[in-house]
């Protein structure tokens, strides 16, 4: 004779009511917003570019699963992780997020010529304490960033963490004239 | 098996780089032993609100990866432990980051990459479940019934892994005490992986792995429910070496392991006694498995197969290891793809041929056949929901009157995961048992005598 201790109706019974149960607690989840990251740019306005395109002008808020989607084209790859903020005048700016971006807010200051970041940053003043914690960035010319670039895209090479195809590809792409070295 | 991944080039340093029946209610002794079970089953409903009611936290997961390379979890799972597209990627690429240099002790010594911290992680598991099925001794068909069990721990597992050169890379995990079996550590993933053999493109691991990881790697599922057709083939873990190689748009991973058993070193001359090398396989022959992968539109497309000797089955209820080898072939069809942004889904059939498997009757041939089909469902950062149907017959081993009449199973596992972070869930598992009941065919109780519903919650965390 079968030894039923066990009630047979228990496990759906039990799991129909739990799985309600913490259905309720979804909404209260949803409530929240998860992983979020806040970005400010100096000057603010600076169109916000992720890997699945423009996100929309700093100030803005995005969620981590923006900067990390689960897929994404593998043309796009290289922008996985990555945030580059464009503003008129100013030098595009390329950002790796880091978990120490994603505990407190991100604010990345342009490379501007200085009459084109003026008025920007007076339509949309910068946070308070951001002029007097970030240093002036110096703003090197075009030649000095890239001869800077070709340097460090040596040192990667001759510490073997880049094969001499992918140098030649990016030293091609920061040497080609009309594009924006930096990203 | 993981949908084939393109490897990105990394350009720079700052790129980143089972059905229940259910009687109606008639009787008032059915009424009465209904509500008997209401009261059982305050515990659980208690529980069940408690889940739903704790309160949701802030996210922010430290495993050792993202440790090592500042990245958040997100980065890499979907919904841990699934990994999302970058984390295969990852995976595949030796499990670093272009910059993983940069991670190590410097120490001005171009020849030395020590990590600079001992890299270590731990993944925890803790359950309470109530189970419908009876353990059942196949000799003597004596009866335990337990409903309810503590599976606290359930796992216990230590993992480590880092890059060592700019081509090898070393991971293993052991597992301290499982399903109540302590005293015991038990490695299982172990090994040295190359990631281009002399220059040829080919990667290389040495060690030991689960022969099943070239389809659907059975440690990142989200179901506690396992792939029971990968256990029941036997392609799990076995000591071995395996190639891996992409040519064109296909994914070729060929490799060989001990297959029938590791043994004691006592029968070799000379030095037998007190050999520091205790263990050595049991014999020459050796199990060569292959695994072609590629993509077709948006699904991804495998085919296993593998052969090799195990050793057949003697004694009651074919209990005890023959002393026979014997031949074993398995071919197996993966397919895989996402539907929308939030579901993935993932099927496996695999067929094996056991000759002269049974010391009953070592003429004959026996044919047997498996696989599961799943999806899982991650609509936000908090829930995901899976559903996983395994699915196998006995074939040629029906009616045996042995224990590999077990192999049939029909059941359905769903499961709801609650992420309290990142690294911490809380899951709730059904498991709906399908296969009817049979008697037992001859002198031994073997086969599907009892039904195996389950139901399960715990914790699940990784740090």
């Amino acid at each position: 004779m079968r030894s039923r201790r066990f009630p047979k109706r228990s496990p759906v019974h039990l799991a129909a009511l739990v799985l309600v149960l913490a259905a309720g607690g979804n909404a209260q989840a949803q409530a929240l917003q998860v992983g979020t990251l806040r970005i400010e740019s100096t000057p603010s306005g600076a169109e916000v570019e992720l890997i699945g395109g423009k996100a929309g002008v700093t100030p803005l808020t995005i969620t981590e699963r923006d900067i990390y989607p689960n897929s994404y084209p593998d043309a796009r790859a290289e922008r996985y992780g990555m945030i580059t903020l464009r503003h008129a005048g100013c030098e595009p700016l390329t950002h790796r997020v880091t978990l120490d971006d994603l505990k407190q807010d991100l604010h990345l200051r342009l490379d501007c010529i200085a009459s084109a970041s003026t008025p920007a940053a007076s339509r949309v003043p910068a946070p308070l304490a951001a002029p007097a914690t970030l240093p002036p960035a110096p703003v090197p010319s075009v030649p000095q960033r890239r001869l800077r670039q070709l340097e460090v895209l040596q040192e990667l090479l001759d510490e073997g963490l880049i094969t001499p195809a992918e140098e030649q590809r990016v030293r091609r792409r920061i040497l080609q004239p009309g594009t924006h070295p930096g990203h | 098996m993981m949908k084939r991944i393109h490897l990105p080039c990394f350009p720079a340093r700052h790129d980143l780089h089972a059905m229940v029946h259910v009687p109606s209610p008639g009787s008032g002794a059915e009424r009465a032993r209904a509500t008997r079970s209401l009261w059982r089953a305050v515990p659980w409903l208690l529980l069940g609100a408690w889940l739903a009611i704790l309160p949701t936290q802030n996210a922010s997961a430290m495993p050792e990866f993202a440790r090592r390379y500042s990245l958040s979890c997100v980065a890499c799972h979907s919904a841990f432990p699934r990994l999302n597209k970058f984390g295969e990627i990852f995976a595949k690429n030796n499990m670093r980051l272009p910059n993983w240099m940069e991670t190590s002790a410097q120490l001005n010594d171009d020849r030395l990459a020590l990590p600079d911290h001992v890299p270590l992680a731990i993944r925890a598991q803790a359950y309470l479940q109530g189970r419908q099925g009876q353990a059942i001794d196949p000799i003597s068909g004596a009866r335990q019934s337990a409903a309810t069990d503590f599976q606290s721990p359930y796992l216990l597992k230590l993992l480590s892994s880092a890059p060592l050169s700019k081509n090898i890379t070393y991971y293993f995990y052991a597992i301290m005490g499982e399903k109540g079996g302590n005293g015991e550590v038990l490695v299982e993933d172990a090994w040295f992986r190359h990631a281009d053999i002399f220059g040829s493109g080919i990667g290389m691991m040495l060690g030991q792995f689960s022969l099943s990881d070239s389809m659907f790697p059975r440690e990142i599922r989200l179901p506690f429910q396992d792939y029971m057709v990968y256990r029941m083939a036997g392609v799990t873990y076995d000591r071995g070496v395996l190639f891996d190689r992409d040519i064109g748009r296909f994914g070729i991973d060929l490799g060989f392991t001990n297959g029938n058993g590791i043994t004691d070193n006592f029968k070799i001359n000379g030095t037998g006694y007190s050999r520091p090398d205790r263990m050595f396989d049991s014999d020459s022959s050796k199990t060569t498995f292959a695994h072609i992968g590629t993509d077709i539109g948006p699904v991804a497309v495998g085919v296993f197969g593998a052969a090799g000797k195990q050793r057949g089955a003697a004694g009651p209820a074919g209990m005890d290891k023959s002393q026979r080898n014997t031949d074993k072939r398995v071919v197996g069809l993966d397919a895989s793809g996402d539907i929308g942004a939030n579901t993935h889904w993932y099927t496996q059939y695999l067929w094996n041929d056991w000759d002269g498997f049974l010391d009953a009757d070592p003429t004959r041939n026996y044919r047997w056949s498996g696989g599961f089909a799943g999806v899982d469902w991650i609509p936000d950062d908090r829930w995901a929901f899976s559903a996983l149907y395994n699915r196998a017959s006995a074939g040629d081993l029906a009616h045996t009157n042995t224990i590999f009449e077990g192999i049939d199973i029909n059941s359905l596992s769903l499961t709801a995961s609650y992420y309290f972070m990142r690294n911490v869930k809380g899951i709730i598992e059904l498991n709906v048992d399908f296969q009817n009941r049979t008697r037992p065919t001859g002198p031994y109780f073997t086969g599907h005598l009892s039904s195996e519903n389950y139901i399960l919650f715990g914790f699940d965390t990784a740090f």
